[in-house]
């Protein structure tokens, strides 16, 4: 018997550069590129998750983050059931936009699941976010946080999965 | 017969203005029936989506545009007529991220005044401007993320002047304190001596011994330093025994544990430790760990010594029984002039040179070091060096 399709929509939300569209598509293409292209507007990627019962078909909105986020961005968020809130490890300013996008996306739907990724965690040399600091942020905005990097795969599929287990169908 | 301007109805004129428009950049549109599901579509509505191979007519919009996935109640909210239309700008559905494809959608209602019979789905491929415009959010966040790095050197180099600042005048002090004490109690042994009496004379001889000794380490720490900060630091290397550097060391330090009740235990095994390294930055290394473990450990403590090979490698590792670290504290450690606060607030003297300078000529080994620490616990360090020489040495 084929398992029902189910489509849902999830948002990559954090500030610019910080790895949303690397994590995307390793997630969804298995690849990685080290040039930095910033993105503009959203770029929409899909990707099947197998669960028990029904296959999930992600929607994913990749958004452009920063300035370009706050211009459109809101209207991008509607109807998305949750979302993968992204900082770069390598810079603090990006932790403290965590509870800005969070707040976008709960204004829009409280019941919305989050789920944080520290990204970059392969640059440990230089990194400026210690996990203390952002568990913290995480428990206080009641989603689970996880560190992972594009560039060596680490965690990827673990923090989409989880974003795929937590969403109500 | 040919029409004259007149005969030109504002519905024509805006068929003529939308195909005048569709020459600049490809449009295309859907109509959508009252529940969402496609009527009918412009011919090169599937060309410019390009993943489409679905009969259009009757399917719903979400199966034909995943972007609508999650907008329904938002399109509903057209058809009610409570918003005068949906758009979603700069749309990139390429499936190659380097040639992106952009599409802006509009939906309005068929008819204004009636928005309830359907929806119209404008379909806009801005790829021209799309790229122009990411080109400028490119160069604009690229100098953003520059602008960063300076900003946060800039921040690195005010710390670490501050640091030095704090660095010069704790190592005048230590510098000073020592010679003091030399000064000192040579003064008096040379009083004692012309008087003819010499009853305290080795117990000064050893404060003198110890304290100049204490002069030694500081004065070897600050040209490391030097060294490495110019990127002068040149290893001679030959073939060593690091246990014979470890009992060195040990016999060196026994004094200093001794003093505060502290075990110094060591386990090496009896054959040579070979190793292709600098004999005195290899010593620096085993001297630094071992004081500071002496250092930071309390009375009656345990600081426990031992080397091992392995393979290619030699692993030395300091453990010790003291007062430990916490985990930010341990992201730290090895930074010029760091000192935990509690280090700072104790009466154990530091510059915060001496773990950086391990560091620094663990790596110019090509060996690593690491650290496991727990608060009230203790620390274990552990340096791993590559016995062998390297090809081309």
């Amino acid at each position: 018997m084929t398992k029902r399709v189910i489509q849902k929509k999830v948002c990559l939300l954090g500030d610019f550069a910080v790895g949303k569209t690397s994590l995307a598509r390793r997630f969804v293409e298995d690849r990685f590129d080290d040039r930095y292209l910033s993105t503009i507007g959203v770029k929409i990627s899909r990707k099947p998750v197998e669960m028990d019962e029904y296959t999930l078909n992600l929607l994913i909105w990749d958004l452009a983050g920063g300035d370009d986020f706050s211009k459109a961005g809101a209207s991008y968020l509607r109807g998305a059931v949750g979302a993968l809130i992204v900082c770069d490890l390598t810079r603090s300013e990006t932790l403290e936009k965590l509870q800005f996008y969070a707040g976008q996306l709960r204004d829009l739907s409280q019941d919305a699941v989050l789920v944080f990724a520290g990204n970059k965690a392969d640059l440990e040399a230089e990194r400026s976010i210690n996990e203390e600091e952002i568990q913290a942020v995480c428990d206080q905005l009641n989603g689970r946080y996880l560190e992972t990097s594009a560039k060596t795969g680490f965690q990827v599929e673990a923090a989409f999965q989880h974003l795929a287990e937590q969403i109500k169908v | 017969m040919a029409l004259s301007p007149m005969d030109f109805s504002p519905l024509m004129l805006a068929a003529r203005a939308a195909e005048a428009m569709s020459l600049a950049h490809a449009m295309a549109y859907v109509q959508l029936a009252p529940d969402l599901t496609a009527v009918q579509a412009s011919p090169n509505f599937a060309e410019l989506l390009q993943n489409l191979d679905e009969e259009i007519a009757g399917q719903p919009i979400t199966n034909l545009l995943w972007e609508f996935v999650g907008a329904e109640e938002a399109l509903y909210a057209v058809l009610r007529g409570e918003t005068p239309l949906f758009r979603l700008e700069q749309v990139d559905r390429s499936q190659d991220s380097t040639r992106p494809i952009y599409l802006n959608f509009q939906v309005t209602p068929l008819d204004a005044s009636h928005p309830n019979q359907g929806l119209l789905v404008v379909v806009e491929d801005v790829t021209d401007y799309g790229r122009l415009h990411q080109a400028l959010v490119q160069d604009r966040n690229e100098l953003r993320l520059v602008q960063g790095q300076l900003t946060d050197a800039n921040a690195e180099l005010k710390r670490l002047n501050r640091l030095k600042s704090i660095f010069l005048s704790m190592a005048a002090h230590d510098l000073r304190t020592p010679l003091t004490a030399i000064s000192g109690y040579a003064g008096l042994m040379l009083d004692l001596f012309e008087s003819g009496q010499t009853p305290n004379v080795i117990e000064y001889l050893n404060i003198v011994l110890t304290q100049a000794d204490r002069l030694n380490k500081l004065i070897s720490d600050f040209l490391d330093m030097d060294q490495i900060e110019d990127g002068r630091l040149n290893l001679k290397q030959e073939w060593i025994d690091l246990g014979a550097i470890v009992r060195g060391v040990t016999a060196v330090m026994q004094i200093n544990a001794d003093s505060r009740q502290i075990t110094l235990d060591t386990d090496l095994p009896e054959l040579p430790l070979q190793l292709w390294a600098d004999e005195d930055k290899v010593s620096r290394i085993v001297y630094n760990l071992v004081s500071n473990a002496i250092k930071y450990t309390p009375r009656e403590g345990r600081v426990f010594i031992q080397a091992r090979q392995k393979d290619d490698q030699i692993t030395l590792k300091v453990l010790d029984n003291g007062r430990g670290m916490t985990k930010a504290q341990l992201a730290n450690l090895f930074q010029l002039y760091y000192r935990t606060d509690e280090a700072r607030k104790s009466k154990t003297r530091g510059t915060g040179l001496g773990l950086y300078i391990v560091k620094m000529l663990v790596e110019a080994h090509q060996g690593q070091i690491t650290v496991s620490s727990k608060p009230k616990v203790g620390s274990i360090f552990a340096v791993t060096l590559p016995q062998q020489p390297p090809i081309d040495a």
